[in-house]
């Protein structure tokens, strides 16, 4: 059942390993992903578009796949990397397995290969690109082909995962007791959400904290979105989390530049959280080998409370930022920043993923206070 | 916020002795916290009446009380040392008991309760105030009710229905409980469980039997922050304690959504219970169909699970604990692992499985199937980087000579029958189930064990049928055995089971031939994503070909030292202590310090106790692959009991350096030819012996020796299926018996000398002088194993003479063996004359206990002899109190006039159906010490510590076996003077009549009503003298038994048991025998 699989790393290193998922070769960054649980809702997370997902926990395909677990419509990372992979699947939920999911999206999935020495490896060589393939075994063939590739910082991959249409988000977040999603409450409030590569648990966080959000494509225009502002159409808008390098999205930040100046009141997780940094005018920078994982304690500068959150990004906003806004939380193992709450007192953001999925909990009450601040 | 200041005096509780539920998890977890506290700068004082412990060292804390753990008692050492606060959440459930029990009396007023306050610590043990809390909180709970007497149990039961689940409220490690499937059975348990509530509550439950179960272990600080440090998937699912079970992290069949909501319950249940700081350990259960959570219960403390927890990930919970309990929050703490704050949740890249360890073979007559009542006396725990190299390598850790999924020779019939009972060995029955063409399916209907995981056993049986001569040539699929946990010898097995022909060591030299070796991995807390600072590795072999890792390099001197595995019974933390001695003597040598143990409760595998930690199985495979890759300068072996001494000689035929004592002493000592010879060179005295391969042989030594004879397997521990026969049908009986247990090994046959008075000498020599350590004097006649007689240090009845012939004789056997380290020799004294019965070249049991009771540490004195110091400059060094002097030309202690009792604790009450009758089978799983400054009050202590304290009035029931009846009437006559009435079975009653002295005859229960046993259960009968030998089992003498062990009666079942209680009461008149000193005090005299 296990195919034979190679891959190829941009520093040189060649291993041999086995495959399960679909028969292919695949060019993409590799990071590092520390979660215990939850591989479906990773792979299923835009964010990871272009990446190869390493996962370090090393048992992965457990508990299957089923369709409530979908982080979005499809898998959009390059491939996945696990120590071991077990096709029998055991849950209550589980609908299908793992690999005929990947075999589905053309995912490719790379087992019985040693994650921790690829993790050591990118922990101190930083991000870097590969080629995984079933077909060429090649080294040099490999390397060849890995160099002919365009890199991930050149591909706008905002482009693949956002939404074509508009559409209005329908429920609010999943009920683990009863095993359904919750119907979205009544409304409080109504917000544009500019979908990068949206996580569904946040639109499912957004609603369920009382928002009626209708998601609008990255090919937004600031203006449409200032005239239903002044039509009191919408109160606010989100920003939402994608993949890829902030700095490349030029005309995105010309937009948000222009929604900053209207004084319209926003919310930013992730690449939303980077982008109106870049917008305020600070660039951000790309870490060595990122954040990617459930466990990381980010310090709430205000309560002085420590929450365990979800991380998923390689690129970080300045500490100059701090000219402009004040800094609400603070990642405690290399004390980067997590979030600011601008001067101009109508926009917020947050770098690691308040609605987890996979991940912890605690982080939540952000979305309400999003809801807050449109209520002011 | 920083430590408190407001606090300066903190009082630590310990545990207590080792019993089933509570064992050295607690000496690792409190050792941890004294250190903690003492670093803050806090005056710390403990009370633990087990001596075998790290913390009780009276270097470790500032004022140690070896006392028994008893609110009186307590109270007396808060008065005399001024203590500001208590810290009961280290020890345990005694440690929690004892302090609720005074915080309910009103005795703890003005001190402070650190770690957990009373009320959070009530709604987390009372059954009652746990199922309000949970229901207030929304959770979901069992159906339940609780019941105070045998009407609200019927009724309980009438309205739940079968099966059921019975649990007691404020008992440890599920005491009380268990899983009725009728209406008899739960008569039976009720009642049990009753009996055994302090509070005399129990909670009946439905049944979850097949659900699946998890642990979470939670931390919360002050301010609120609550981590989880570990998630804990149980093998077995519901109806089988937690300690009791094969148990694996992190869990593996939950989604995301499962766990965030498990997660997410266990901080409100933290929250609403009210731990305001610290550990504890949450209990769910979860419906495999419907997905169906349920909270069953909470630990509001540290416990076993939380020092798994702590070696599973590195993340050292009763330190943290600690911290938190005087002021520090999680983010204040660093994790020295990672050199980043504590306030995180660490992650693993591995799979932990733990594996607990039976010893069900010592007790025949006990229940051996599996409930939710703790039986297990130890566990053992391996790191594999997937589920299947880390069960197989439990399984090799268990030190119960498994090399993996061993095949089990039994029908389909009986396969199944024990795949569907929760047993000891249900794990391998599933792999012979498999074997055998069992589905899957079938294998999950019988089980209800998660079928992932038996799919992954599945997969493992499945190679089996490939693994051939062929294999060791095939790089490819050996080294994917090897990665799947495979061990060389269960890969030569089937090899040759296959057709071929295969020693382990062909494997071995296959493997290194295909460079297949181990690597080590770190456990780091991180899954690999920031450098790790502490060296604490596992073995694995990887999957991908990487190259052979570089032995690790150092400019140090590198010492390892071998643990003792698993706690069993005979092998348990007292020689965990030694080893943790010996790699702190090493440290104070500037040596660099290896250890190597598979155990995750003890001290010894804490990472902070030495400078490189292996968590591994001490197995041979195991422990070469180390060797090779550390190279050390020298192997301590003497000090984990047998198990490394058994790898002595392997070792050292591959060139490993063995500190101290040589492979060829240790293997002279152990051969019984080889030392027969010597003891006759020397000169010596040696109880005759023989030695049979058959029955007949057994028959003809017999005869000649003369009857009794006391016969046993060579090469063991803990006297395993040692028995005293005392005629030819006990024999026949028992050959029957022993020839399938040693495997065709010999049975060796010994005189056995009736009434004798048995001796214990601990010595260290350096190969030119010889210290004597002690010499202790057991207080049971011989023919009780020594490890559960109790022994008074200095001897009670020891002419001088006597006792300087013994320390010659060990000073001869020391230096004519050519001991470099300690020695450990048991005498017997018969007729005057000194036999010698055994001598250990390797630390034995009581080097704790001695340590303690003379002040002069002997296991480190021993580790610096061993590694080339001289023996007067080794106790120079460690001479802190003055205690050493020389005569008749031998160093040993001064002892400074106070008298101190070994005593032995037995796991019967948790053995349902054991029979406590002593033998030279070792039975005990723990020991206390009694001390003061004259025996009778020592040995009141020693009794009160154990559990058994002896009552000053009321009446006694006596029954002597034959041989004992001649001294009935001094016993009977030491009691009547104290005041006691007597009540006695007839033929007892009859001699005790005819000395004069009053006693009233009582019927046996077979013999008619009102009986002894009525009298027991009325309450009428306040102590029993029942003297028996480990042949009856007549069933009378038996059920009485039974009964003083449910009624909690204080017993006595040798005659030198009972002449020692009776002078204990001479001093119990008043309670000032309870008077606690701290040990400091007895040494500085």
């Amino acid at each position: 059942m296990l195919r034979d699989a190679w891959i190829y790393l941009e520093n040189g290193t060649y291993l041999c390993a086995k495959s399960f998922g679909a028969d292919t070769t695949a060019v993409g960054e590799i990071v590092f992903n520390t979660s215990m649980s939850g591989y479906q809702e990773i792979i299923t997370d835009p964010s990871y578009a272009g990446q190869f997902v390493t996962f370090t926990m090393p048992e992965i395909g457990n508990v299957g796949v089923n369709a409530e677990d979908m982080e979005s419509t499809k898998a959009h990372c390059k491939g996945i990397i696990v120590r071991q992979y077990q096709k029998e699947h055991s849950n209550f939920r589980a609908e299908e397995a793992l690999h005929t999911f990947l075999e589905q999206y053309g995912i490719i999935g790379i087992c019985d290969i040693d994650t921790r020495y690829i993790t050591k490896m990118l922990r101190t060589e930083g991000a870097m690109m590969m080629i995984a393939s079933t077909k060429v075994s090649d080294k040099d063939e490999l390397k060849k082909m890995l160099e002919n590739s365009p890199r991930i910082e050149e591909i706008n991959y905002i482009e693949e995962v956002s939404t074509k249409s508009a559409y209005t988000h329908r429920n609010g977040i999943y009920d683990p007791f009863n095993f359904r999603y919750n119907d979205a409450p009544a409304p409080k409030a109504r917000i544009a959400a500019i979908d990068f590569g949206v996580k569904r648990n946040i639109l499912n966080e957004l609603t369920e904290a009382g928002l009626e959000v209708e998601v609008l494509p990255n090919t937004f225009s600031a203006d449409e979105l200032i005239e239903r502002y002044d039509a009191k159409e919408i109160d606010g808008v989100f920003l939402s989390n994608g993949p890829g390098d902030p700095l490349v999205l030029k005309r995105e930040q010309e937009e948000i530049k222009k929604l900053i100046a209207r004084k319209i009141p926003l919310f930013g997780i992730c690449l939303g959280h980077q982008l109106l940094s870049i917008a305020h005018g600070y660039d951000t920078h790309k870490l060595k080998f990122g954040h990617h994982g459930g466990n990381h304690p980010v310090k709430n500068v205000k309560t002085g409370m420590v929450e365990i959150t979800a991380q998923n990004h390689n690129y970080n906003v300045p500490e100059s930022v701090r000219e402009i806004a004040e800094v609400t939380h603070v990642n405690l193992f290399d004390n980067t920043i997590e979030g600011l709450r601008y001067n101009s007192g109508h926009v917020f953001s947050v770098q690691h993923h308040p609605e987890s999925s996979p991940g912890p909990k605690e982080s939540r009450y952000i979305f309400s206070e999003f809801l807050q601040l449109l209520q002011r | 916020m920083p430590k408190r200041d407001d606090i300066k005096t903190i009082l630590l509780i310990g545990s207590g002795p080792i019993v089933i539920g509570q064992a050295c998890e607690f000496d690792y977890s409190g050792t941890q916290a004294v250190k903690t506290l003492k670093e803050l700068g806090y005056r710390v004082v403990l009370i633990n009446s087990n001596p075998a412990t790290i913390m009780t060292d009276p270097e470790f804390a500032d004022r140690t009380y070896i006392e028994p753990i008893k609110p009186e008692i307590i109270a007396e050492i808060i008065k005399k040392e001024n203590v500001d606060a208590i810290l009961p959440t280290m020890g345990g459930q005694t440690a929690l008991n004892a302090a609720m029990q005074m915080y309910e009396k009103g005795m703890l007023e003005g001190i402070e309760f650190l770690g957990a306050n009373p009320s959070a610590i009530k709604k987390g043990e009372d059954r009652q105030a746990f199922k309000e809390a949970m229901i207030k909180i929304g959770m979901d709970l069992p159906i339940s009710r609780y019941a105070y007497n045998m009407d609200e149990a019927m009724a309980a039961a009438e309205a739940i229905g079968f099966p059921i689940i019975i649990r007691a409220s404020y008992t440890l490690a599920g005491g009380g409980s268990g899983v009725a499937y009728n209406i008899d059975e739960f008569k039976v348990l009720a009642q049990r469980g009753l009996d055994e509530s302090p509070i005399t509550e129990i909670l009946i439950e439905e049944s979850l039997l097949g659900w699946k179960e998890y642990e979470m272990e939670v931390i919360r600080d002050k301010a609120d922050n609550c981590i989880i440090v570990c998630s804990i998937e149980n093998f077995d699912p519901m109806g089988v304690h937690t300690g009791d079970s094969i148990t694996i992290a992190p869990a593996l069949t939950l989604t995301d959504k499962e766990y965030q909501r498990m997660r997410d319950a266990s901080f409100a249940i933290l929250r609403e219970i009210g731990v305001d700081t610290g550990g504890s350990n949450v209990q769910f259960s979860v419906n495999p169909k419907t997905g169906r959570m349920i909270v069953i219960e909470m630990n509001p403390r540290v416990s076993r699970s939380s020092a798994l927890a702590s070696k599973a990930t590195g993340y050292p919970i009763a330190k943290v604990a600690t911290l938190l309990a005087v002021g520090f929050t999680l983010d204040e703490i660093t994790n020295d692992i990672t050199g980043t704050p504590a306030s995180f949740e660490p992650v693993i890249d591995y799979i932990v499985t733990k594996v607990p360890r039976f010893t069900f073979e010592k007790f025949p007559e006990a229940e051996s199937t599996l409930t939710t009542s703790m039986k297990s006396v130890g566990e053992a725990m391996a790191i594999g980087r997937t589920f299947k190299e880390s069960v197989q390598k439990a399984l090799c850790s268990l030190e119960t000579g498994l090399s993996g999924f061993d095949p089990i020779d039994a029908d389909l019939e009986f396969v199944k029958h024990e795949i569907r009972r929760p047993n000891a060995e249900r794990i391998l029955y599933v792999g012979q189930g498999f074997r055998m063409g069992l589905s899957k399916e079938e294998i999950f209907d019988l089980s209800k064990i998660d079928p992932w995981f038996l799919t992954q056993i599945e997969e493992i049986i499945a190679q089996e049928a490939n693994v051939t001569t062929a294999t060791l040539s095939n790089e490819d699929q050996l080294r994917r055995l090897k990665t799947e946990g495979f061990s060389d010898k269960m890969i030569a097995r089937l090899i040759t089971q296959n057709g071929g022909n295969c020693k382990e060591l062909d494997v071995y030299e296959a493997r290194k031939n295909l460079a297949i070796a181990f690597e080590y991995n770190e456990v780091d807390t991180c899954a690999a994503e920031f450098g790790s600072l502490t060296p604490y590795l596992y073995s694995t072999t990887n999957i991908t070909r990487l190259g052979l890792q570089a032995p690790r390099q150092s400019d140090k001197k590198k010492v390892m030292i071998l643990g003792g595995g698993p706690n069993r019974i005979g092998q348990g933390i007292e020689f965990d202590y030694c080893c943790v001695h010996a790699s702190f003597a090493l440290k104070e040598m500037g040596i660099e310090t290896i250890m190597v143990n598979c155990n995750p409760e003890t001290v010894s595998t804490d990472y902070d106790t030495s400078d490189v930690l292996y968590f591994e199985p001490i197995d041979f495979e195991h422990v070469r692959s180390i060797v090779e890759a550390e190279q050390p300068d020298g192997i301590i072996v003497h000090f984990g009991g047998q198990t490394p001494l058994k790898l002595a000689n392997g070792l050292h035929a591959i060139g490993a350096k063995i500190a101290g004592t040589s492979a060829e002493v240790i293997d002279l000592a152990e051969n019984r030819e080889k030392f027969s010879a010597f003891v006759v060179a020397q000169g010596l005295k040696q109880p005759e012996n023989g030695i049979a391969m058959t029955k007949e042989q057994a028959f003809a030594v017999a005869e000649e020796l003369g009857y009794p004879v006391l016969v046993r397997p060579s090469y063991v521990l803990g006297g395993r299926a040692m028995r005293i026969v005392y005629n030819e049908d006990e024999l026949r009986t028992y050959m029957d018996v022993a020839v399938s247990v040693s495997n065709d090994s010999p049975v060796l046959v010994d005189k056995f000398l009736d009434q004798a008075v048995e001796l214990d000498v601990d010595a260290i020599s350096d190969g030119t002088e010889v210290y004597i350590g002690s010499v202790m004097q057991h207080i049971e006649e011989a023919g009780i194993h020594s490890g559960d007689s109790a022994c008074s240090l200095p001897p009670v009845s020891l002419s001088r003479e006597l006792q300087a012939q013994v320390e010659q004789q060990t000073k001869k056997i020391a230096l004519g063996l050519g001991v470099i380290g300690l020695l450990n020799i048991q005498y017997a004294i018969y007729q005057n004359e000194v036999y010698l019965i055994e001598v250990n070249p390797r630390a034995s049991r009581t080097v704790p206990f001695v340590s303690k009771a003379t002040g002069m540490p002997l296991a480190k004195v021993a580790t610096r002899v061993m590694l080339g110091d001289s023996l007067r400059s080794a106790l120079k060094y460690y001479d802190n109190y003055n205690i050493v002097m020389e005569a008749d030309g031998l160093l040993k202690p001064r002892l400074k006039g106070h008298v101190a009792i070994k005593e032995a604790v037995f796991p019967f009450n948790k053995l349902y159906g054991a029979d406590l009758v002593l033998s030279p089978e070792m039975k005990s799983t723990g020991e206390v010490m009694g001390v003061s400054q004259n025996f009778g009050v020592s040995f009141a202590k020693s009794q009160l510590a154990a559990g058994n304290k002896i009552p000053t009035s009321g009446t006694c029931f006596l029954s002597f076996i034959e041989m004992d009846k001649v001294h009935a009437p001094e016993i009977a006559r030491g009691l009547h003077n104290q005041g006691f009435s007597l009540v006695a079975t007839r033929g007892t009653q009859k001699i005790i009549e005819a000395a004069g002295i009053p006693c009233v005859e009582v019927l046996k229960i077979s013999e008619g009503r009102p009986n002894i046993e009525d009298m027991m259960k009325n309450g009428d009968i306040s102590l029993a003298i029942n003297t028996s030998d480990n042949n009856t089992s007549k069933k009378d003498a038996e059920q009485i038994r039974q009964i003083v062990l449910r009624m909690g009666i204080p017993y006595f079942t040798t005659l030198s048991a009972a002449r020692a209680a009776i002078e204990a009461m001479g001093h119990m008149q008043d309670d000032s025998w309870m008077e606690p000193q701290a040990l400091q005090d007895y040494l500085i005299s």
